[in-house]
């Protein structure tokens, strides 16, 4: 079918979220391989890329096990974190949380986004970029340490 | 894709569109202005003097490592002929500031700068793991917040340095406005805005701890660019955050500042100015003089900055919580509190865009007329400082908010070492010499 036709991406973490998605590894970087079009036919965008990475890569990480974080009690449920809480540092409801950025084959996506409306001459909604063959995504969080 | 080019070069492929005003710059345009940006902050504002040593307060995290890579650069540039040295503190948090010291200790390497290391341990006789086992997890931010703005000031006395450069940023002093106003705190607001702050000293011994200036060079570059600079200098920093749970309130802060640079970058940098312009309006503020006074350096704050390893994960309640408090906020202003702002003098604008200089409000305690309604809670006085009766540290108490922790510490101390086993008891006892040793010590660095 040609619908099964396949794209490899590299995704990047940094600034912290290295350990917390990829866990103890000392690359920061993974190879990804992704169907090149969604189930409803469409060529697939960032905010498919980022269900992706919660569903797949996320609820994999031992960091975001409750459980593995020493900073919540074992024996008390009441002060473990849900899941989607953990998550959300990265990914929340879906979007990518404030604070984080996002580098696309090294620009800033909101750059990329810019020059898009530019170039459409219309508004354009940063998530539904579309992603291509060979792209390399970075994700960088602000949000730690200082 | 389509990329566009840089509107400085209009050469190279344009990486990244600036936060405070859109422009879209290659990678070598932007850290150009990026650093230029931050000579201007530090020449417009005389920060540094030439023969200075400036110690630069170094936690191994991106805003210290950018502020020192930053800093060797334009030192070496603009020939500032100032001596820069890195002081960090440990907090004796394992897992955490060990490790962030190891990268500390490269980029004392990599910038070619002397580093001294000083220890709440050493300091006050109790490690940050201590206190959490002490106090529990919630409200131990207060505790490691109060200790590291003594033990900086304490390490650069040892040091012979007057003056401490920290990596806060814009987003840091943001969220710092948000915090205070969300609490009603405008005499705090206007001291934490002020780029240069000082604990002036009320000895004239040159190694007295209480006469150290601070200053945060980096107080006008978002934390975007900050990261996005690290990114392409390829600085090394680290990058895992504190492991205790970062003080909820600022966290909650920290969330709203970064859904509103969603919405409106440039907001960042307004609630930055909006801040300076408040603290303008604080009664008994020297910078009602439109920052021309000499002495107008504000009182250094011990809660300033936070400790920006907040990172913002909280639950949904305690932004519930806040959004709740806004909300009585509002009805308090509708009530009452906007009476008396609507002096027809005030001239909230900044110097720059009016040339004619601020007006200074009339002293609120003095002038109130109508504005009876509103008494705040916390007079809006001038803080007298005065030195803490047990460590001499500056305070504006009797005994200083270091000492007033240790003392709540130190009297459950024994009492746990008892109730957990009699192995642990000579432990404790020598640990209990060890802050009493540790305090005269540094009584003795301090006089």
């Amino acid at each position: 079918m040609e619908g099964d036709q396949t794209i490899n991406i590299t995704l990047g973490f940094l600034g912290g979220l290295d350990k917390l998605v990829l866990g103890d590894l000392d690359e920061n970087q993974m190879a990804i391989r992704l169907s090149s079009r969604t189930e409803t036919g469409k060529n697939v965008n960032l905010k498919y890329l980022f269900k992706h990475i919660y569903d797949n890569l996320l609820v994999k990480s031992e960091r975001l096990v409750p459980k593995r974080d020493p900073r919540y009690d074992e024996n008390d449920p009441g002060k473990q974190l849900p899941f989607e809480e953990a998550a959300s540092v990265l990914i929340e409801n879906g979007k990518i949380r404030g604070g984080n950025l996002v580098v696309i084959n090294e620009a800033d996506w909101e750059c990329i986004a810019d020059d898009l409306a530019e170039e459409l001459g219309v508004e354009v909604v940063a998530d539904e970029m579309e992603i291509s063959d060979g792209d390399k995504i970075e994700f960088v969080t602000t949000l730690h340490g200082g | 894709m389509r990329t566009s080019l840089c509107a400085l070069c209009k050469e190279n492929r344009s990486v990244i569109i600036r936060p405070k005003d859109r422009a879209k710059l290659c990678k070598l345009c932007f850290i150009n202005v990026f650093e230029t940006e931050i000579h201007h902050t530090i020449t417009t504002n005389n920060l540094f003097h030439r023969g200075e040593k400036i110690a630069i307060g170094a936690s191994g995290g991106k805003d210290s490592t950018v502020l020192a890579s930053v800093l060797k650069t334009l030192n070496e540039r603009y020939d500032y002929g100032v001596e820069l040295i890195l002081l960090s503190i440990d907090e004796g948090i394992k897992g955490y500031r060990d490790d962030s010291l190891e990268t500390v200790k490269r980029n004392a390497m990599q910038y070619e700068m002397p580093l001294t290391i000083l220890g709440y341990e050493e300091l006050y006789g109790w490690t940050m793991d201590q206190v959490v086992e002490q106090v529990g997890k919630k409200g131990n931010c207060t505790y490691c917040g109060v200790f590291r703005r003594q033990a900086l000031d304490r390490g650069a006395a040892r040091l012979g340095v007057k003056h401490v450069v920290t990596g806060h940023n814009a987003d840091d002093v943001a969220e710092t406005v948000l915090m205070n106003l969300l609490r009603g705190d405008l005499p705090r607001l206007s001291r934490t805005t002020s780029i240069v702050t000082s604990t002036p000293s009320a000895s004239s011994d040159p190694a007295s701890n209480t006469n150290i200036k601070r200053s945060k060079p980096l107080k006008y570059a978002y934390e975007k660019e900050i990261v996005m600079y690290a990114m392409h200098k390829k600085l090394d920093y680290f990058s895992t955050e504190c492991i205790y749970s970062p003080e909820a309130f600022r966290g909650s802060a920290r969330t709203l500042i970064k859904k509103l640079e969603q919405v409106r970058p440039s907001s960042i940098l307004d609630i930055v100015r909006s801040g300076e312009d408040m603290a303008k309006l604080v009664p008994g503020n020297d910078e009602g003089c439109g920052g021309t006074c000499s002495n107008s350096i504000p009182v250094a704050d011990e809660e300033e900055g936070g400790c920006g390893s907040a990172n913002g994960r909280t639950a949904g309640g305690e932004m519930a919580t806040m959004e709740q408090q806004l909300a009585q906020n509002e009805v308090a202003s509708e009530n009452a509190l906007e009476v008396d702002l609507t002096t027809p003098k005030v001239n909230g604008q900044r110097n720059d865009r009016h040339n004619s200089g601020t007006v200074p409000l009339p002293n609120r305690r003095k002038g109130k007329k109508g504005g009876e309604a509103f008494i705040p809670k916390k007079a809006p006085t001038k803080q007298t400082m005065g030195t803490c009766e047990r460590c001499g540290y500056l305070s504006s108490q009797k005994i200083c908010k270091a000492c007033v922790l240790l003392e709540g510490l130190n009297k459950s101390r024994p009492k746990n070492g008892l109730e957990i086993s009699y192995d642990s008891q000579p432990k404790e006892e020598s640990s209990v010499n060890g802050i009493i040793n540790g305090l005269e010590k540094t009584a003795i660095a301090g006089d």
